[in-house]
C-alpha cells in the first residue's frame, strides 16, 4: 500500500484538453475521464444534455504523489480560478 | 404580410415538433431525448445538408452567380459581428459584447435547414453552393472575436499560463465538427455528383425531414429550458435579440437586390445573417474569452433568435424578398 493524492476536478467540457495539457506539464499521464456530466454549482445548472458543449462538464480523476502535487498545486488553483469549476483533493492508499 | 405565408412556415411537421418539444417543457412533461441522439441526428443533418449542396454544386458549377453568393456571404459574416459589438458595448462589459457580438456574427445550420425545407414547400430553386456560403459563414464571426479581445479587452495582465492558445483557438474556429463535417461532406458530394447523391438518398435524402423533426424536436426541449435564464439578462438584450435578426437579414436583403442573386439565393442569405450560432461560436468563445458569460449569449441565440427565425423570420425575410424580387 503507497500513500498518494487523489485528484478530483469538474471542470467544463470546452476546457478538459487545456486541463490536460496542464496535467502533462506535471508529468501526470495517467487519469480518468467521464464526460458530459450533469450538476448544479456556482455557475448554475448543467444539464449535460445540450447540442453544444457549453453546458456540459466533465469529471477528471488522477493519483499522483504528494511531492509533484505540492508541485502542481498553483497552477490548478489559477485554471480553477480562471475558468471555474472544482478540485478536490483526499489522501489515499493504493493497493499495488 | 399574408397570414399564409407563416402558416405554411409553421403548419410544416418539424416546426410543430419543435413547439412540441418546447410545450413539453412549460407543461412539465418528462418528455426528453435520450443522448446522445441529438448529437447524432444533428451530425446526419450536417450530413445530408452538405453531400446535397455538393451534388447540385457539381450540376450548376462555379460562375459568377456562385462568386457573387460566395463574397456577399463572408461579408454579412464580417460585417455582422463588428456593428453588433459596438451597439452591444453600449450596455454590455467588453468580454459579453464580444461573446454576444460573434453569436450573432455567426449563423445557425438548422436555421438554413429549416429554410431550405420551407424554398422547397414553396417550390423555390436555390443554389447548391449557398451550402457553401452557410459554411464560410461560420468562422470570421470567431475570428473577429478574437482580434476585438485582443485589441480591447482590458484584462492584460496575462499570466505565462493563461496566453492566448492561437493555434487552440483557431483550429476551434476552422476545423470544429460543423464546419469539418460540412466541408467534407460537400467536398464528396462534389466528386461524386449525381451517382453518389442517388445511392446516398434513400437515406440521406428521403428520410430528411423525419430527422429533423426529431432534432427540432430536442431543440424546442432545449430553448424551453434556456428560456428561464432569459430573465437575468434584461430587456436590452431581449430586443436585440428579437431586432437584430431582422436588421441583419435586411442588410443581407438589400445586398443581394443590389448584386441580383436569386430569389431562393437572396433568401438563404438573409436567413443565414439572421442567424446566430448556438453551437460552434459560444464553444470558441468559452474558449477565448471565458470572462463572458455563457448564461447570456447561449440562452439569447438558442431560446429567442432560433425560436423567431423559424417560426416567424423565415415568412418575414421570404415576404421582403417575394415584394422586391416579385
Amino acid at each position: 500500500m503507497i500513500n498518494m493524492k487523489k485528484v478530483e476536478i469538474i471542470i467544463e467540457s470546452v476546457y478538459i484538453n487545456r486541463l490536460l495539457k496542464l496535467l502533462k506539464g506535471h508529468e501526470i499521464t495517467g487519469y480518468t475521464i467521464i464526460k458530459d456530466i450533469a450538476g448544479c454549482g456556482g455557475h448554475g445548472l448543467k444539464t449535460a444534455d445540450d447540442v453544444t458543449d457549453v453546458f456540459s462538464n466533465n469529471y477528471l480523476f488522477t493519483v499522483c504523489e504528494e511531492e509533484k502535487f505540492l508541485y502542481m498545486q498553483e497552477d490548478i488553483r489559477s485554471f480553477i480560478k480562471k475558468y471555474g469549476g472544482k478540485c478536490i483533493i483526499s489522501d489515499v492508499m493504493l493497493l499495488k | 404580410m399574408n397570414i399564409d405565408i407563416i402558416l405554411q412556415n409553421i403548419l410544416n411537421p418539424p416546426i410543430l415538433f419543435f413547439f412540441l418539444g418546447m410545450l413539453a417543457v412549460f407543461l412539465k412533461s418528462d418528455l426528453s431525448i435520450p443522448q446522445p441522439l441529438p448529437k447524432l441526428f444533428s451530425l446526419y443533418l450536417l450530413i445530408a445538408i452538405g453531400l446535397h449542396g455538393g451534388y447540385e454544386l457539381s450540376k450548376s458549377g462555379l460562375d459568377i452567380n456562385v462568386l457573387k453568393a460566395l463574397s456577399l456571404a463572408i461579408f454579412m459574416a464580417t460585417l455582422v459581428p463588428i456593428y453588433s459589438y459596438f451597439i452591444l458595448k453600449r450596455k454590455l462589459d467588453t468580454y459579453n459584447a464580444i461573446a454576444v457580438a460573434a453569436t450573432y456574427g455567426s449563423i445557425s445550420a438548422v436555421t438554413f435547414i429549416t429554410g431550405i425545407t420551407y424554398l422547397q414547400t414553396m417550390g423555390v430553386e436555390y443554389g447548391g453552393y449557398m451550402v457553401a456560403a452557410m459554411t464560410l459563414m461560420e468562422s470570421p464571426a470567431i475570428v473577429i472575436g478574437l482580434v476585438f479581445a485582443a485589441v480591447f479587452a482590458k484584462d492584460k495582465n496575462d499570466s505565462k499560463d493563461s496566453k492566448t492558445d492561437w493555434n487552440e483557438i483557431l483550429r476551434e474556429a476552422f476545423l470544429n465538427p460543423s464546419v469539418y463535417l460540412l466541408i467534407g461532406a460537400l467536398i464528396i458530394g462534389i466528386l461524386t455528383g449525381e451517382k453518389g447523391w442517388t445511392s446516398m438518398e434513400p437515406l440521406f435524402g428521403t428520410l430528411f425531414k423525419g430527422f429533423l423533426a426529431f432534432f427540432l424536436l430536442d431543440m424546442g426541449l432545449v430553448a424551453a429550458r434556456k428560456i428561464y435564464e432569459l430573465r437575468k439578462v434584461g430587456f436590452f438584450l431581449i430586443a436585440f435579440a428579437l431586432i437584430m435578426p431582422v436588421i441583419n437579414a435586411s442588410v443581407a436583403v438589400a445586398l443581394a437586390y443590389f448584386f441580383e442573386l436569386s430569389k431562393g439565393d437572396a433568401f438563404l442569405l438573409a436567413l443565414l445573417s439572421g442567424s446566430a450560432s448556438y453551437i460552434a461560436v459560444p464553444a470558441a468563445m468559452r474558449l477565448s474569452v471565458p470572462q463572458a458569460n455563457p448564461g447570456i449569449y447561449l440562452p439569447l441565440s438558442l431560446a429567442i433568435t432560433f425560436p423567431f427565425n423559424i417560426s416567424l423570420g423565415i415568412p418575414l425575410y421570404y415576404f421582403f424578398i417575394n415584394t422586391l424580387w416579385g
